[in-house]
């Protein structure tokens, strides 16, 4: 029998191609159609005038810069340090030499993998908010006079509540993808290292960023677009003044006034637009700084 | 470095791998630990380095106790069974790392580097990646690595279990150079019984956790304190007798036992010492088995009730049942008083 080669590209693609089928199809598809409907092409409402006037009605609004920046700010910090903690985590669980906490703590990361985002809202407001548990236990024991004292996490300009719940779930799943292959590394590069005097941060940086490189892009990268794109956490606790760009484009989308479907897929498209480029830079820059660690 | 295993105890769980070990290794002595499979030995061995911890006993170095001495500051080297090299590094990478961890200045890596290439006969692959090497040059990199930053004490972990037999001599003929050309202390763990008498100047013997015997590699071979130690490092013969009169007799004859208490004891004699040839002091035996292992014969004789192997080079076409003379020298002989 022959044995199957991955390292065969053209194989590869072969395989694949039942699903890229699918997804070109769905994607594809939809997204040509949004394209279509962002230029002000729509028979059925009447529209049948074509041009770029609703992209400029959306880059021309006040807010949209501002609202760039402030998602790209969220999506940025969140994703960095959800990065940097599920990398750390994995690296110690790797190491760790009681199995019965590195199951527990795997269980526990897996439960926070798979609750649904809004459980987790609830779950941090209830934590952190000023009159939250953690702030009335402080208050109790006199680590505070005022509930007020307790730093003030949502509704804020700077978003912080909004990074606490992404890092609460970014945190498991990156720790899970990452360890999932430094596990497969294995101890053994480690004890080599020690042997030789290097320290924990110098193995990590010099032996296992470099050997988990793919992993830590693929699974920084996706919670970074993942954050770009998500709505229902900032939505529900943007403050007044900064609004995530998803978040504007879902009132656009629930908008009655059906005048703003045009603008409403013009935004679509540039949010697909600035996600791609958003995404490709920062994986560039991740790939750089976890690459360069080998040499 | 002289290194000191002092009654160490070691467990995994509740199951005792090592039950109060006691080495010492010299300096600049090439030290074999001979064990079967299971025996501890790895465990033994991270536990000089400290990647694993002990119930009980001490580690000293020089005299110097660093038993809580963490992993990277003691400064033992250590090669591994598989060659464990950075996959991401190319052979000159991977030889610097050790150099680079301590912070040598950029001329001395480089001109280290260089020669351990030579040293260990790799200079053409210097900017391979270790995937691009075969499993023997791979294994003298993981050496050089070793090497580099000049470590006073050098563990081995059976390190060419998996070369084939022809590469495994010329490496452990480039081990033996190296150390008497470095005057480099090493630990070899090995179950290799031939590999442990042909590179090591002593041996200590593992058996179930504990150290059987420990000495010269020649002595322990020749002169095993017991049956077990005997048969750890190869067949034996052990022929009953008594003593009397400073004269050890059995039913081969006598030799000379000065110095030994009188009463029964057991005469010690590996296969080959045993010598096949006429005299006035040879014994008439008959071959009751024979072995060929190509230029080597195997021979099981029958005298009395008794039975003896021999090994010998001679390429007579032996039969069964055919009768043979055997005789050995007086001191050949190893004599253990029983009891
Ligand atoms: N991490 C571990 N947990 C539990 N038991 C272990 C562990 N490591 C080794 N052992 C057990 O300790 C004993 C000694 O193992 P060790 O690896 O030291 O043997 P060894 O002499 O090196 O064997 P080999 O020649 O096969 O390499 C074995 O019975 C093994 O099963
Ligand atoms: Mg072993």
């Amino acid at each position: 029998m022959r044995k199957f080669k991955p390292s065969n590209k053209t194989n590869k693609y072969l395989l694949a191609l039942p699903i890229l089928l699918i997804y070109g199809l769905f994607l594809g598809g939809g997204l040509i159609g949004v394209a279509i409907e962002s230029s002000g092409y729509i028979p059925a409402l009447g529209l049948t005038e074509v041009g770029m006037a609703h992209y400029m009605n959306i880059l021309s609004a006040p807010n949209f810069w501002s609202d760039l920046t402030y998602s790209l700010y969220i999506a940025f910090f969140a994703a960095t340090i959800s990065t940097l903690l599920g990398v750390y985590m994995a690296y110690r669980l790797l190491l760790s030499k009681h199995k019965k906490i590195e199951i527990l703590v795997k269980k526990i990361m897996q439960m926070g993998m798979i609750l649904p985002y809004l459980y987790m809202v609830f779950l941090v407001l209830i934590l952190f908010s000023r009159t939250g548990l953690i702030s009335r236990v402080m208050y109790n024991l006199g680590f505070i006079e005022t509930l007020e004292q307790f730093p003030q996490l949502f509704y804020t300009p700077s978003g912080a509540g909004i990074i606490l719940i992404f890092v609460m779930k970014g945190v498991p799943f990156v720790t899970l993808f990452v360890l999932n292959i430094m596990g497969r590394i294995g101890k053994y590069y480690y004890q080599v290292a020690k042997i030789h005097g290097a320290s924990d941060f110098y193995i990590l940086k010099k032996i296992y960023l470099p050997l988990s490189s793919t992993a830590i892009i693929w699974s920084s990268s996706i919670v970074f677009i993942y954050y770009l794109g998500a709505f229902e956490v900032p939505y529900l606790l943007n403050s007044n003044k900064n609004v995530n760009l998803s978040s504007r484009l879902y009132s656009l989308y629930i908008d009655t006034n059906i005048s703003t479907i045009p603008d409403a897929m013009a935004y679509n498209m540039l949010l697909v637009i600035i996600g791609i480029i958003a995404v490709v830079v920062y994986s560039q820059v991740l790939k750089r700084i976890v690459k360069g660690g080998g040499h | 470095m002289k290194l000191h295993i002092k009654n160490v105890k070691k467990n995994f769980s509740s199951f005792r791998v090592l039950n109060g070990v006691d080495i010492i290794v010299e300096k600049g002595s090439f030290h074999a630990v001979l064990g079967v499979s299971g025996s501890g030995k790895s465990t033994l061995l991270k536990i000089i380095t400290g990647l694993e911890s002990i119930e009980g006993g001490q580690i000293l170095l020089d005299g110097k106790d660093v038993t809580h001495v963490p992993t990277e500051t003691r400064g033992i080297a250590y090669v591994f069974q598989s060659p464990l090299l950075f996959p991401h590094l190319t052979v000159k990478e991977n030889i610097r790392f050790g150099m680079e961890v301590k912070k040598y200045d950029k001329k001395t890596i480089e001109e280290r580097v260089e020669e351990l290439l030579k040293l260990l006969r790799i200079e053409d692959l210097g900017d391979r990646m270790p995937s691009e090497i075969s499993g023997g040059q791979q294994q003298r990199v993981s050496i050089a690595r070793a090497l580099a930053t000049e470590p006073s004490l050098i563990l081995m972990d059976e390190p060419f279990s998996g070369l084939d037999p022809a590469l495994r001599i010329e490496m452990g003929n480039l081990i033996k150079d190296l150390q008497r050309l470095l005057d480099l202390t090493i630990v070899f763990v090995t179950h290799d019984i031939n590999e442990s008498l042909r590179l090591s100047n002593y041996i200590s013997l593992l058996d179930q956790g504990e150290i059987l015997q420990s000495g010269l590699t020649h002595e322990v071979y020749y002169k095993p304190q017991n049956r077990k130690s005997a048969s750890i490092m190869g067949d034996g013969n052990w022929i009953k007798g008594i003593i009397k009169a400073n004269r050890f007799s059995s039913s081969f004859g006598d030799v000379s036992a000065i110095g030994f208490p009188t009463g029964e004891a057991e005469m010690f004699l590996r296969p080959h010492q045993v010598i096949i040839g006429e005299s006035r002091a040879a014994f008439k035996v008959k071959i009751s088995g024979i072995s060929r292992l190509g230029k080597e014969t195997q021979l099981t004789v029958a005298y009395g009730e008794e039975f003896m192997k021999i090994d010998t080079f001679s390429n007579e076409n032996y039969q069964i049942n055919q009768e043979i003379s055997i005789m050995f020298t007086d001191s050949n002989c190893h004599i253990v008083p029983c009891g």
